[in-house]
């Protein structure tokens, strides 16, 4: 789990103890007058001493800060796929981005990492961590955020020539608004307006087209009305007709089109379901 | 061949290993010219981001050509071939010395049309200058061995080409990863001119042997970005930061013989402090690079860059300190010397003034490569680029008081042989 500012800490103590042994040379250098065998000798074996101690102390300091605070939470899993020249994210809650990744502010997070050509690595250096992603390979980063804000990543690994291009936003939002954010929810957003959204960000309207003539039926209306399938049974095209249709959509396909729809398993929470429902209950035609 | 014979073509089959050292001499700060244009059309290009002046592509390109022929043809081979051959060797037909300067050439040469055709071939380049270092350190090493020549700087000798022809071995011709095996010789012509400079005796000086074979050692260690890839287990990550110990030790040994006899002050030494002044600021940045979470954060970044950039420093200064030390056995003149310190203070400055903002950006976050065009740091940037013309000052002061120097004054046949003393 990275500290940004225990890393920061290591770094500083690393910079101010051979600072210190600079001013001690120079102090050496600038001195004229020899100095006695004897408290040479104790010089001299202060200085590797203290040199081992320090040492000692680093190896001890970074163990300390790559092992990291322990926390109680479980972490929240991130999935993000590097390819030339984007990186891909997945959210728990199936929420997907590009070259965008939003994390909870103070939460543990454990960022599940590969690449599907080259080896990348994701550098964020606001929250001092990088770590190299390879082809089939699953590398994780464990980190935990400590200021809101955006912040940049990049590619820090040499992966072709448009390397300068791959970068992205890295945004840290409080935990609240990341699980709203995660589940495609707005604050203060009413379930209706909620689905309206969602209607149109899965562009349902692409294939389900008011008229009817796309690949998929027209939704205006569909909730309640009798639908004949492809196999020439007729059904009731209910609430869990419709939910059933969004989450396995080969199962009852309405009779004049082919099963081509994706399915959306996993992919919507219960609340997107429901708020998705709700907008297509209102919808006399198509959507407004 | 009479080494008397000053023709051009005598000293084009120059078949004397002074002679081989003088030409490479003359060549290498040519080669390291090239380089450093490369290295100042680079720095402009950070100047003006968003690809403006330099597009990522040829950044890069740029990039991986300075930084294959500085450290191959200049940074490894600078110490042993240009002071080596003048110091450790003598025979008047050293073969080996000889083809290891014509293959340094064909690198060269290799090197310098890349850059023309706009293609540079660094592997080929990489392989021959590779090749051309391990003849000359497989010379020297003969040499140390026919002369029973003793002294750090002998020693250093023995123990980087040991390691140079392990590495050879072993594979693996990357810049960054050989380049710090040229702070042994390095090391070693420091602790020679601390000697000399402070009653012929080093504080310790059983002990410096093994710790310029532990520094050659360590040279193998993963290191900045190369540790990235890995899972840093206990083991390697207590290596790392134990590596920083045998310079340290080495630093308070030479410190502690100039405060047991004071030393007679000069321009070798002036360098020589310079050298140990910027190894210690580089060895700070190896401390960062060395700890996993700091190197989780630096490794690859501006930050590992500067890093190497003063081990070159460290390098740089040790060979002028070289130079000043030695210049009557490299010109055979018994001169006396002309210079002062003023250009080793020039270079310890400038020197900080170019590299030192990239300790700063690459903390800041900015990467090592193309990347580095993304975003400007716009102070940090000018005055690492203010640094870098700075530094042509430096040089061009350091310059001038070797060659008045070397050629100030009139020939001089009995040189003195001050590295090969015969072991006690």
């Amino acid at each position: 789990m990275t500290d940004t500012a225990r890393v920061d800490t290591l770094a500083l103590a690393m910079t101010l103890a051979t600072a210190g042994f600079g001013l001690l040379a120079l102090w050496a250098l600038r001195r004229r007058r020899p100095l006695a065998p004897r408290r040479l000798r104790v010089m001299a074996v202060a200085w590797v001493v203290a040199a081992v101690l320090v040492l000692a102390s680093f190896a001890l300091g970074s163990y300390l800060v790559a092992r990291g605070a322990p926390h109680a939470e479980p972490a929240i899993e991130i999935d993000v796929v590097a390819r030339q020249w984007m990186w891909k994210v997945q959210h728990p809650e199936g929420r997907r981005e590009l070259n965008e990744l939003h994390l909870p502010l103070g939460y543990p997070v454990r960022l599940r990492m590969s690449s599907e050509d080259v080896p990348h690595a994701l550098s964020i250096p606001a929250l001092r961590v990088k770590k190299f992603m390879f082809v089939g390979r699953e590398t994780a980063l464990e980190l935990k955020t400590q200021q809101k804000g955006q912040f940049v990543l990049y590619c820090a690994a040499r992966c072709g020539p448009h390397n300068r291009a791959m970068r992205g936003t890295v945004v840290v939002m409080d935990l609240r608004e990341y699980l709203q954010w995660a589940r495609g929810e707005v604050p203060g957003e009413s379930p209706l307006e909620a689905g309206r959204r969602l209607y149109l960000n899965l562009k349902c309207e692409n294939c389900h087209r008011p008229d009817g003539a796309g690949r998929g039926p027209a939704l205006a209306g569909l909730i309640g009305r009798t639908v004949t399938l492809r196999e020439g049974t007729t059904l009731t095209a209910d609430e869990d007709y419709v939910l059933e249709s969004i989450r396995e959509p080969d199962a009852k396909v309405v009779a004049g089109y082919e099963p081509v729809m994706p399915s959306f398993a996993g992919q919507l929470s219960e609340s997107q379901l429901n708020a998705l429902l709700q907008y297509l209950k209102t919808l006399e035609g198509g959507p407004r | 061949m009479s080494t008397a014979s000053y023709t051009v073509r005598a000293w084009l089959l120059a078949a004397d290993a002074r002679r081989i050292a003088i030409l490479y001499l003359v060549a290498m700060p040519l080669v390291g010219l090239a380089g450093f244009l490369g290295a100042v059309a680079v720095q402009a290009g950070i100047l003006f981001p968003a690809g403006d002046l330099l597009e990522a592509k040829s950044y890069e390109l740029l990039g991986a050509w300075h930084g294959c022929g500085m450290v191959l043809l200049v940074l490894l081979p600078a110490i042993p071939a240009g002071l080596g051959l003048a110091v450790l060797e003598s025979r008047p037909a050293p073969w080996l010395a000889l083809a290891g300067w014509c293959l340094w050439l064909v690198a060269g040469a290799v090197w310098l049309a890349g850059l023309v055709r706009g293609e540079p071939d660094l592997r080929r380049c990489a392989i021959l200058g590779a090749l051309s270092l391990a003849f000359t350190f497989l010379s020297l090493m003969l040499a140390v061995r026919r002369r029973q020549s003793c002294g750090p700087f002998a020693w250093s000798i023995v123990l980087s080409g040991t390691a140079w022809l392990a590495r050879l071995a072993t594979g693996g011709l990357e810049p960054a990863p050989v380049a710090p095996l040229a702070l042994v010789p390095a090391l070693g012509v420091v602790a020679e001119v601390v000697r000399d400079s402070s009653g012929g005796a080093l504080y310790g000086r059983r002990l410096v042997p093994w710790l310029l074979g532990a520094i050659a050692a360590s040279t193998f260690l993963p290191w900045g970005s190369r540790l990235l890839a890995l899972e840093l287990g206990p083991v390697l990550a207590g290596s790392l930061l134990l590596a920083v110990l045998p310079p340290a030790a080495l630093v308070a040994a030479l410190l502690a013989t100039v405060l047991r006899q004071p030393p007679a002050r000069g321009p070798a030494l002036a360098f020589a402090w310079t050298s140990i002044g910027l190894a210690m600021i580089s060895g700070g940045g190896f401390l960062l690079l060395a700890s996993a979470p700091t190197n989780a954060h630096l490794a690859a970044t501006a930050f590992e860059s500067a890093h190497l950039h003063f081990m070159a420093g460290v390098v740089l200064a040790a060979f002028l300190a070289g130079v000043h030390h030695w210049r009557d056995v490299i010109a055979g003149r018994a001169t006396p010397e002309a210079a002062t310190g003023l250009a080793a203070l020039l270079l310890f400055g400038a020197w900080n003034f170019a590299f030192f903002p990239s300790f700063v950006t690459g903390y800041l976050g900015r990467p090592w490569g193309p990347g580095a065009l993304a975003d400007s740091f716009g102070r940090l940037d000018t005055i690492s680029f203010l640094g870098t013309i700075g530094l042509v000052a430096a040089l061009a002061v350091a310059a001038r008081d070797l060659l008045r120097s070397l050629f100030g004054h009139a020939p001089e046949p009995a040189a003195r042989l001050a590295a090969s003393k015969q072991c006690e």
